[in-house]
């Protein structure tokens, strides 16, 4: 293990900063993922601040910590916004903001209502009443989007069942 | 040079003062801009749900931009270091070419020629000189990922850049010494905790009001939306925003 357990990544860290509880810990986080496989929860509250980058052992506590949700998501353990976010992207080609906060509150998991009326009185005072609620829009791209999701996707599925069967051929003894 | 604008979805969408300000600058300073159909960069969440999904989607935006023989320039911050991180990847010719093999369902190759730049380098480095009128005191916030991480910033000094402030001094505007400037605004948060967001992007407002500011002035959609849904008491504004609002007179050679 490459890091000495100095807490430099935590002193630095955003949320570590905000978070009275104290439980927010990159350090520990990442001490419990090397020793013991331990995959934290937590994880997903870093703030994407790259401030950690000041590391001595050069371990990049950012790209442990996105090693880690994409072990949660690779799991099946996928957070709403996220699941959210990926779709509106693949439907829409984009990130329209609209779709992204209307798939939000369908889940359920919804930010601060103060928060997305400030933004849709900044969003009235910059475009005028008729963009501010705007419709959901696809992009032009939206259909090569797709297509990329669905290629790498099937790709994806693919390595998958080769990967199954070698398995399973492996298990029952017959050399490869 | 030809540059292809990359608003990105948030300068798109609530952040599109930005997009609409950057736009007309550069084509007020002269510059040959075009814009392409690019797609979201999918930012880290893509990246951490498919990695190869993530690569193909900056591949196809940095392809558009092949394709017409430009570099791309951009508003926003996250999507400069996703791009730049896929040219980096890219690097590697086995995943180049498990790229390109994607790519090819949408009928598109991409080569790896195109440079990526934040809009504040393009015009930072113009010899056009801009002039404002102005009397406001601007704090300039670089936020983070214009900086950070080191491989994918801009080429500054990431403990205390000055390319920000630099720039909006030789404009004409008057810039404070201001701590924050290369503090989180918190935003990503907004999804996961928004009192934590909130008390955040505050903190940074408040920091600027110490400085003796009248306005913060941000190079980032994300800290632009931030710093502006907490309050209303302290003008935040998009730098290429605030320099058109207080554009002296003609752009001069």
């Amino acid at each position: 293990m490459k890091c000495y357990q100095c807490g430099t990544c935590t002193a630095d860290c955003t949320y570590a900063n905000i978070d009275e509880s104290g439980n927010f810990n990159p350090r520990r986080m990442m001490l419990d993922y090397f020793e013991k496989g331990k995959l934290s929860e937590l994880c997903w509250l870093c703030a994407e601040c790259f401030k950690c980058y000041r590391c001595p052992r050069d371990v990049k506590p950012y790209a442990v910590l996105a090693e880690m949700r994409a072990e949660f998501i690779k799991k099946g353990k996928v957070p709403a916004y996220v699941k959210a976010f990926v779709e509106t992207v693949k439907n829409y080609g984009e990130l329209d903001e609209t779709a992204f906060f209307l798939k939000l509150m369908k889940s359920g998991n919804m930010m601060d209502m103060s928060i997305v009326i400030s933004s849709l009185k900044n969003t009235l005072k910059n475009r005028g009443i008729s963009k501010a609620i705007a419709l959901p829009k696809k992009s032009p791209c939206a259909g090569e989007v797709s297509r990329i999701f669905s290629a790498v996707e099937g790709k994806d599925k693919v390595k998958l069942e080769a990967e199954e069967k070698s398995r399973s051929i492996a298990a029952a003894g017959v050399p490869a | 040079m030809k540059l292809a604008f990359f608003p990105g979805c948030s300068a798109k969408s609530s952040g599109m003062e930005y997009a609409k300000s950057s736009l007309e600058l550069m084509k007020k300073l002269g510059l040959e801009i075009a814009c392409p159909e690019f797609n979201c960069c999918g930012t880290h969440i893509v990246e951490e749900y498919n990695k190869n999904i993530w690569l193909a989607l900056n591949a196809r935006n940095l392809s558009l931009a092949e394709e017409i023989g430009a570099d791309i320039v951009t508003t926003c911050p996250a999507c400069y270091q996703n791009l730049k991180k896929t040219n980096l990847e890219l690097g590697d010719e086995k995943v180049l070419e498990d790229v390109n093999s994607v790519l090819a369902s949408v009928n598109r190759e991409y080569r790896g020629s195109v440079s990526v730049f934040h809009v504040i380098e393009v015009l930072s480095k113009l010899s056009r000189k801009i002039a404002v009128e102005s009397r406001l005191k601007v704090a300039a916030y670089y936020g983070c990922q214009i900086l950070r991480p080191p491989e994918l910033g801009i080429d500054d000094n990431i403990e205390n850049p000055t390319v920000f402030e630099n720039f909006l001094k030789n404009a004409g505007f008057e810039v404070v010494d201001f701590k924050a400037k290369t503090e989180c605004c918190g935003g990503p948060l907004l999804l996961t905790d928004s009192d934590a967001f909130k008390k955040r992007a505050l903190t940074i407002v408040l920091e600027a009001k110490k400085a003796g500011a009248d306005c913060i002035t941000t190079l980032c959609p994300l800290c632009q939306f931030s710093l502006e849904v907490v309050q209303d008491k302290m003008p935040v504004r998009p730098f290429t925003s605030l320099i058109l609002e207080n554009l002296a007179s003609q752009i001069s050679e």
